[in-house]
């Protein structure tokens, strides 16, 4: 038999496993993606719900696993509702049928008539669009400004082999042992995107618009590039952590860095001065180029869509209208809130007109040299591709390899190129 | 005849009574080791790729075949084999030195043993993050140390070439492993009666001859447990590698662990990462058999 004091501890489990399950069946709308500014999109979702009337909550994953959660989340059928997308894997998700296209929903074509064609492009996959966008932007260059003016430099480099001497002019002033961080981690956010800026800064590009891999012939933009890294590297002025680190910025933040390329948005947090110690110190200046190229990078897009396991489409896509376009009173509601209080790079044509935002920007960057910035940037459509994140995967430690020079620069690319050529014929 | 018939019929309850009471175990193993299980081999014989929906078939051994054919089976086995025993020796002779002081009577000795348990409590991801926080190459309390005892002259990126990674791997692994063993080999030394090493004493035999001749050969059975134990745990490590190196860099610690990972949820190729991690299963179990086979014949000697 059991003791009345048993009976109790007993109900009162039972009654927690009945409660959180009940708690668990929660109906209202679910968004999901990476966990930044987590108590603002909560209260984006408090006015959804105040405007709409349905319950909405946000229940993100870290960024770094951010993809492998998502597609754990797909193939087990969580019902999200929302979810946001890289542009780096809307080919693979649409694909898989995991996300809806908007094309031809009430209200998509008015919204997509405020956005320029290349964000509608980066957004889109097999001629649908999958979303509205979150944010966009462009990779520029950050530096101290404070770091160079006490090596004597006048101004950022504006070349690759310039940034190398400005480099060891910090190092050898003892300023910063590192002046240089490039982010080669594995990693779905670091190694490649940073050898295309680099490639792109040489006016290369990985691959051709037949997506054709060029980087494996000798002297190309891309190989060059990789010997640029290794060559910091072996100097000691690009941080040997530009391997392993994940958080970057925070070196910047910290004065203990001096040249990284980086999203533009980023430049707000490291000039606030409850974020940064460096705050005030960091610009942004083109990303350097060559003696022929000024410069080179590539435009990003973050967009919201609708998940194929959602239960009330017509719901999500309200959602995803007041996230990503107007809400109820017709305004950009929240794109404004980011871009005001985050700087986050927005989209829709009417806030380029809005002088509230633009007065905001130019207090944490300079607006022209970021415009000027776009106007190089380059389009990665081979990103689009389904086999793309395969093969990115599989390069980033004969990448690191090759960088390091534990392998042959040119045998690693052209396995690469194999390795693409092998991918593309099997998915097509 | 009542009698004889009585018997076995209470037998046969007490069968059925066994059969019940063990019946919600055999379920919740089934459901949570079997199924899954059998799912993992059912996917290894299919070409899978979630990426690709509508186009799984059956392929038979095609994914092992292709595996045992490739590089990024055969590297990925020799750095696991390196982390393995690397981690397993650091682990064994450390636990060794730890349960042999435990042993011994010393005031404090309850509070040493109560703390040696923390890093068990801990959880292995949380260790992880906790040694990533050490090691970091900018503010580390390891530079910090090692650069305030003159060891080094400027922060090491210790997790950024070879063979510091995989150095830093093993200690950061065997801290939190080292607990269990030690705790084993405590209970295995506690077994040994004091009158033996009495004994000994007495015929004049020093330290070492006690050791070697005594607790070694006595203490063999639970030394072989404990490897057993750590080099299947060290053969399917994952989560440190998670956190602290991505596998990397330039895939210098890819171990069969991550890459399952990397197949299965990066890739989206359930097919070929489950092949590979029912490669990574029997490898495992072959060689707690060989060990248990060593171990069956040690006790059989004894």
């Amino acid at each position: 038999m059991l003791s009345s004091k048993k009976l109790i501890v007993l109900l009162a489990l039972f009654t927690l496993l009945i409660g959180s399950a009940a708690m668990a069946q929660d109906d209202g709308l679910k968004l999901t993606g990476w966990p930044y500014q987590v108590d603002v999109v909560t209260e984006n979702l408090g006015r959804f719900t105040d405007q709409y009337g349905w319950d909405a909550e946000f229940l993100p994953f870290p960024s770094n696993e951010y993809r492998d959660k998502m597609v754990a989340s797909f193939v087990a059928g969580t019902e999200f509702d929302v979810a946001y997308v890289r542009d780096s894997y809307l080919a693979e998700w649409a694909a898989a049928g995991w996300i809806q296209p908007i094309t031809g929903l009430e209200g998509a074509e008015e919204l997509l008539a405020d956005l320029p064609q290349g964000i509608i492009d980066q957004m889109s996959f097999e001629g649908e669009v999958y979303g509205l966008p979150y944010y966009s932007g462009v990779q520029t260059l950050a530096y101290n400004a404070a770091h160079l003016e006490a090596a004597g430099i006048m101004s950022p480099p504006e070349t690759w082999d310039e940034m190398l001497q400005q480099a060891q002019m910090i190092k050898d002033a003892g300023i910063v042992e590192y002046p240089i961080f490039m982010s080669v981690r594995s990693g779905e956010n670091y190694l490649l995107r940073e050898w295309e800026t680099l490639t792109a800064a040489r006016g290369g590009k990985l691959f051709d618009d037949d997506f054709n891999p060029l980087f494996q012939e000798e002297g190309s933009a891309a190989w060059e590039a990789l010997d640029w890294l290794t060559t910091g590297l072996d100097m000691g002025v690009i941080d040997p952590a530009s391997l392993t680190n994940d958080d970057p910025g925070l070196l910047l933040a910290a004065g203990t860095s001096t040249f990284q390329t980086t999203t533009d948005y980023a430049l707000k947090a490291m000039n606030d001065p409850e974020q940064s110690m460096a705050a005030g110190d960091i610009k942004n200046a083109l990303i350097p180029g060559t003696d022929e190229v000024r410069s080179g990078t590539w435009g990003y897009v973050r967009l919201y869509a609708i998940t194929n396991n959602t239960q009330d489409k017509d719901a999500a896509w309200q959602l995803v209208q007041f996230l990503g376009g107007k809400d109820a009173t017709g305004v950009y509601y929240v794109p404004k809130r980011w871009a005001l209080e985050f700087g986050l790079g927005f989209s829709p044509a009417p806030l380029y007109e809005d002088e509230e935002v633009r007065n905001s920007i130019s207090g944490w960057i300079d607006p022209d040299l970021l415009s000027e910035q776009s106007e190089y940037a380059i389009s990665r459509p081979y990103r689009f591709v389904p086999y793309f994140s395969d093969w990115e995967i599989g390069s980033w430690g004969p990448l690191q390899a090759a960088i390091l020079g534990d392998a042959d620069k040119g045998q690693v690319l052209a396995d690469l190129a194999e390795e693409w050529n092998d991918l593309r014929e099997e998915w097509e | 005849m009542q009698a004889d018939t009585a018997g076995p019929r209470k037998e046969m309850s007490q069968g059925m009574l066994a059969v019940l009471f063990s019946a919600p175990a055999v379920l919740i193993i089934a459901s949570t080791i079997l199924v899954p299980f059998g799912i993992a081999v059912f996917l290894s014989l299919h070409r899978w790729n979630l990426k690709r929906p509508g186009r799984e078939k059956f392929i038979g051994l095609e994914n092992y075949i292709d595996w045992l054919g490739d590089s990024d089976f055969w590297g990925p086995l020799q750095t696991t084999i390196t982390f393995a025993i690397g981690s397993v020796v650091v682990i064994l002779v450390v636990s060794l030195l730890v349960a042999l002081l435990l042993n011994e009577e010393f005031p404090g000795r309850g509070v040493l043993r109560a703390m040696l348990l923390i890093p068990w409590a801990i959880p292995s991801v949380v260790n992880a993050l906790l040694w990533k926080w050490l090691l970091n190459p900018q503010y580390g309390l390891v530079n910090a140390v090692a650069l305030e005892l003159g060891i080094i002259t400027e922060y090491q990126n210790v997790l950024g070439s070879m063979p510091s990674v995989m150095i830093w791997l093993i200690i950061a692994y065997a801290w939190i492993h080292i607990p269990l063993a030690t705790l084993l080999l405590l209970s295995g030394l506690q077994t040994i009666p004091d009158d033996i090493y009495e004994s000994a004493i007495v015929d004049g035999a020093g330290i070492w001859q006690r050791f070697a001749f005594i607790t070694f050969p006595l203490l063999r059975p639970m030394l072989s447990i404990v490897i057993i134990f750590e080099m299947i745990f060290a053969l399917k490590v994952f989560d440190i590698i998670f956190v602290l190196t991505a596998g990397g860099p330039a895939n210098a610690t890819n171990v069969l662990g991550w890459q399952i990972y990397t197949e299965t949820f990066r890739k989206l190729d359930f097919g070929a990462g489950s092949s590979i991690a029912m490669l990574l299963g029997a490898i495992t179990l072959g060689l707690a058999i060989i060990f248990y086979v060593f171990l069956d014949r040690g006790r059989q000697v004894e």
